[in-house]
């Protein structure tokens, strides 16, 4: 059975935040990954530890790779103000200081939400947030608890 | 008690900054050019008491640090600071003791090491070891307007720091600790002029903003033995200074503003002294710095999600 099997089977998917960010619903978003055997449940803490690179390993051991929306994107401003709880400059601010200081990778970007998501796809062990019209076979919902 | 006794040392002068333990990445450069003044005149005695100097003395320094990443874990770091210092009381200039001092401070180097990696549940640690010295002012030692003491040290630390969002912003914390062995100058009664030190800082840093975070910073040291303020019979005036069993403490803040495009990191300081013995109680400087860092970033850029921000991405300060 692949890693993507794997998570398809493992993956569930809970109620969605009623809050509204910037005139989208949060329903209209996605926190998505690929490839993991164990994806855990999130809460909001996990999922601020995940894409603040604070927790970089899956249940499993794979590696987390985070693959930022474009930063003036909406889908930016979904993840930062509905998990993240900063303004989206003041995040990339705080990706840059923290790649800097623990020699971590810094999270992949793409140019749009569609490159995001395939990009998600193409790679085993990554997570990010993107449009839910953008969804793309193999990728896995992630839903905040 | 003699004039030549009252105040002094400045013994981190403005070399204060924290250091943390995020080395410089593989290949990169980093640099911090500061410019600053300090004053003292009041000091307090081994007893407590709390007495003025004849005269202010002021000191005027910039600074020049520069760090390079050998690898991701292992770094070089060098400081070169330049200080001109004169008593306030123009009447005093002429004395020996209050003659005003342009010279080289202590140099120092530092090798790094980052033996654990930050996670969130445990913070990054690094390993030090550095030497200063401070013989280019050897022959003013004995001035209250020195450069320094005029001594080579040797000095193993430790650093912890952790970064983090928290709230609206991004925190970052960090200390230092190190040890000083003091090679000796001279031996009085058995005892090893200057003793050994500890130092030790805290930072806390806020950056609720992209461009600017604010820091509040406590740094001291103490000395483990030597003499007190007026105690000094039988030891050479040349270490009056050395020899004194001295302890001070700082505390203060840091405006910091990150760089983005062409406009580097930038630092304002101003500390305080709130705790000495056989040490100035009133010293107050205030800094400012500017820092680079550069090779590599643009290469890591180019991959990242930066990549559409055009500012970029270096510690939040050179490498103090």
């Amino acid at each position: 059975m692949t890693r993507r099997r794997l998570l398809a089977s493992a993956i569930a998917i809970l109620a969605v935040p009623s809050i509204q960010a910037h005139g989208a619903s949060s329903s209209d978003y996605a926190i998505v990954a690929s490839g993991v055997a164990d994806a855990p449940v999130l809460d909001r803490r996990l999922a601020k530890r995940i894409f603040s690179r604070q927790v970089t390993t899956w249940p499993d051991g794979t590696p987390i790779t985070v693959v930022l929306p474009p930063v003036d994107s909406a889908t930016m401003a979904w993840l930062c103000d509905q998990v993240l709880g900063v303004e989206p400059a003041v995040f990339v601010r705080y990706v840059s200081e923290r790649a800097y200081r623990s020699k971590l990778e810094r999270p992949l970007s793409a140019s749009d939400e569609r490159a995001v998501a395939a990009l998600v796809a193409d790679r085993p062990g990554t997570v990010s947030v993107i449009p839910v019209d953008t969804m793309l076979p193999g990728l896995a919902t992630l839903a905040i608890q | 008690m003699s004039p030549t006794l009252l105040a002094a040392l400045c013994l981190s002068g403005q070399a204060l900054a924290t250091e943390g333990p995020w080395t410089t990445p593989a290949g990169q450069h980093a640099t911090y050019t500061g410019v600053g003044i300090d004053h003292f005149r009041s000091f307090t005695d081994g007893d407590g008491g709390t007495q003025d100097a004849p005269s202010g003395v002021t000191r005027f320094g910039a600074k020049q640090l520069w760090a390079a990443g050998l690898t991701d874990r292992f770094d070089v770091g060098v400081e070169v600071p330049y200080v001109f210092v004169v008593a306030d009381d123009p009447a005093v200039r002429s004395q020996s003791a209050f003659a005003t001092t342009s010279d080289f401070s202590e140099i120092r180097v530092r090798l790094r090491y980052l033996a654990l990696t930050e996670t969130w549940r445990r913070p990054a640690v690094a390993l030090r070891g550095s030497g200063r010295s401070g013989f280019a002012h050897s022959d003013s030692r004995h001035r209250i307007t020195n450069a320094g003491e005029g001594t080579t040290d040797l000095g193993v630390g430790l650093s912890a720091g952790k970064i983090g969002l928290v709230g609206p912003g991004f925190l970052t914390v960090s200390a230092d600790v190190d040890f000083w062995y003091r090679i000796a100058l001279d031996r009085v009664d058995g005892q090893k002029i200057p003793a050994n030190e500890a130092r030790a800082a805290l930072m806390v840093q806020y950056a609720p903003h992209r461009r600017f975070g604010l820091s509040v910073v406590a740094d001291g040291f103490h000395r483990f033995g030597g003499y007190d303020l007026g105690s000094l019979s039988g030891v050479d005036a040349d270490h009056q200074w050395a020899a004194l069993d001295a302890a001070q403490l700082k505390v203060g803040g840091k405006l910091m503003h990150f760089a983005h495009g062409r406009i580097p990191n930038l630092t304002l300081s101003a500390y305080r002294a709130v705790l000495a013995r056989n040490n100035p109680n009133d010293t107050w400087l205030v800094e400012l710095g500017v820092g680079f860092a550069f090779d590599g970033l643009r290469t890591r850029r180019a991959t990242v999600v930066t990549a559409t921000e055009p500012e970029v991405s270096s510690g939040s300060e050179g490498p103090s």
